[in-house]
């Protein structure tokens, strides 16, 4: 504890409390977060465990680093980065302006960030605009692995219960329960679509309103769109109205035809044939022009107060909590 | 298993040289009371103790071996024997390591059954009874003990690779496995996972089995299968050696010897 000092309290939870503060050594600023012993009867809860377990391997200039943890006078201390703001609150932020390649920069940290975390076989399961910091420097980082999981191959089944409704993907809502790095990437690809839009793209109102947006936006996917799409648990139950596919250009009509290949190739509707963080990377659209902003150049959210505490908020246990977490209200604007 | 091993905390901070590992065990009290070899005899015990807890409580092998491998490494740090001021004894530990593991490896029990089969089991040694609030309080303690770092690589996928790609019968290759996962949960009971990575392991493993199944193995050009890995022929027979000795120190353990050990260190509390 003498390496950090505490400055301010920015936040209380359930368990833990939340203190800005510095790094005495390198007077950087960063967040502590106290969970106190003996709070609860089941030890700690299984989202702070995922996030210590896998943010102490996980290290990468476009994930948010858990600089420490120690336990102190009975008390367990997280020691984050401390970030200004995050995504969804720029995005919300009528007053920022933004231009092609200040998109391009954010997504190019977004896929970074996600494909440093695939390649370590993790799956963060919870991308969405209010998961993506942003530090001081503009640098966007990944933040929240309270949902993370090892990924080790299909062959174990996990819940289908993940990711924040608007940006979980078709074969999650139909409740597979063999998935992998596609849910991040279709996350991804509906955070790139409202970052283009300045809305949220599929916005469903319920689960199964989810699927109906998505198939109205997209189109509903045949049997030869998605091979074993008619296998997954939920579809056997379900009749869907046949949507044609639009194309994408009439929805998005400012963006460039190399954004909307990416896109598209985000949001395929085959897990399997969905594009991957790593080629991704190696899109046209990052090569063309316009170049992806400078992090330090990034709109930065002026107006609004800095929300660290927002990073480091609990969350239920790992069935429970999408399902707690989808029926949350959502304040738009 | 996540992460990539190479550049995993088990590799930059949990795998020691003999030295050093001897080093650390010997910095700790209770080897004013135990021999090496005693030492080696009450981990089994306690192995053994954490195995019977998680058949208890129907758990995966590999969650049975980070639970063994959290263990082991929090004594490396700390004694065996319990002090007076918090008094955790080994076995409220063992049950926290299998607690724990089991939400590591995403497959949580509750806690209260933890400690149902532990009272149940008549596993306690001094205590009638494990509270799940003493459970949930000595997490923290081997949180700390274990620097944080909580992903446990283990041999069991590479073993399972290889012996795919040594394409035996089907018949020979369920014997097989058997044989060579047999002797892989035989290594939990010793220091080995915190000596060498896990593929080593592995690949010893199947040097061993091979030894001991040729029949199996009749069909194949076991050296030139052999030869085709990057790894020095000699680390792989130190590590057999290291096997072999494990089956040593195995056959001379006595249960009952050993209970005796363990409440000689119970009572030699300081």
């Amino acid at each position: 504890m003498d390496k950090y000092q505490k400055e301010n309290k920015i936040g209380e939870g359930t368990y833990a409390v939340v203190y800005s503060g510095i790094e005495l050594s390198t007077k950087r600023r960063i967040a502590i977060k106290k969970i106190k012993l003996g709070q609860f009867q089941d030890g700690l809860d299984p989202p702070s465990i995922r996030e210590i377990k896998f943010l102490k391997e996980l290290k990468h200039t476009n994930v948010l680093e858990l600089i420490d943890v120690f336990a102190h006078k009975k008390s367990m201390n997280m020691i984050l980065e401390l970030m200004d703001t995050d995504l969804e609150v720029i995005i919300k932020n009528k007053n920022v302006v933004f231009n092609a390649g200040d998109v391009k920069s954010w997504l190019l940290m977004t896929l970074r960030g996600t494909y440093h975390c695939h390649r370590n076989f993790i799956l963060h399961r919870d991308l969405k605009p209010n998961n993506l910091f942003i530090a001081a420097d503009g640098t966007l980082k990944l933040g929240d692995f309270g949902l993370a999981r090892d990924f080790a191959g299909c062959s174990k089944p996990m819940t289908s219960q993940v990711v924040t409704r608007w940006y979980r993907s078709p074969e999650l809502l139909l409740r597979g329960q063999y998935y992998g790095h596609g849910v991040d990437i279709w996350a991804i690809g509906c955070i790139f679509a409202e970052l283009m839009l300045r809305t949220p793209y599929l916005a469903g109102d319920s689960d199964l309103g989810q699927l109906q947006t998505i198939f109205r936006a997209l189109g509903t996917p045949t049997e030869e769109d998605w091979p074993g799409f008619s296998d997954l648990p939920d579809k056997k139950n379900l009749e869907f109205q046949m949507f044609p596919r639009t194309p994408l250009k009439s929805l998005f009509t400012a963006a460039g035809s190399d954004a909307l290949d990416l896109l598209e190739s985000m949001l395929t509707y085959d897990p399997l044939k969905r594009i991957s963080a790593f080629d991704a990377l190696d899109h046209c659209y990052f090569r063309n022009a316009p170049a992806p902003t400078k992090p330090e150049k990034l709109p930065k959210n002026a107006d609004a107060p800095p929300q660290p505490e927002k990073n480091l908020k609990r969350k239920a246990d790992d069935s429970e909590d999408a399902a707690v977490k989808s029926k949350l209200p959502r304040m738009l604007f | 298993m996540a992460a990539s091993f190479w550049s995993s905390s088990q590799r930059k901070t949990w795998l020691f040289t003999q030295t050093q590992l001897d080093e650390l065990i010997r910095a700790q009290k209770e080897n004013c009371v135990l021999t090496s070899l005693e030492r080696k005899h009450v981990m089994i015990y306690y192995t053994g103790m954490i195995i019977s807890l998680a058949k208890a409580l129907k758990l995966r092998q590999q969650i049975i071996s980070t639970a063994c491998v959290f263990f082991k490494r929090y004594y490396l740090r700390h004694s065996l024997v319990p002090q007076r001021n918090n008094g955790i004894e080994p076995t409220l530990m063992l049950a926290t390591c299998v607690y724990l593991a089991c939400k590591v490896e995403e497959a949580p029990v509750h806690i209260k059954s933890v400690s149902q089969v532990m009272t149940s089991n008549q596993m306690l040694g001094s205590q009638s009874s494990i509270d799940p609030s003493k459970i949930s309080e000595c997490e923290f303690y081997l949180m700390e003990g274990l620097e944080f770092y909580m992903i446990v690589f283990h041999p069991y996928n590479a073993v399972i690779m290889y012996i795919k790609d040594l394409s035996l019968s089907k018949q020979d290759r369920t014997v097989f496995l058997q044989t060579a996962w047999m002797i892989v949960n035989d290594t939990y009971k010793t220091d080995l996972p915190m000596l060498y990575p896990p593929h080593m392991i592995a690949l010893a493993v199947i040097y061993l089995t091979a030894g001991m199944q040729e029949n199996a193995l009749k069909d194949v050009d076991f050296a030139a299968w052999f030869s085709r890995f990057n790894v020095g022929h000699n680390d792989v027979l130190i590590l057999v050696q290291h096997l072999l000795d494990m089956y040593q120190v195995m056959s001379l353990y006595v249960e009952k010897d050993v209970s005796g050990l363990v409440s000689r260190l119970r009572s030699a509390q300081v």
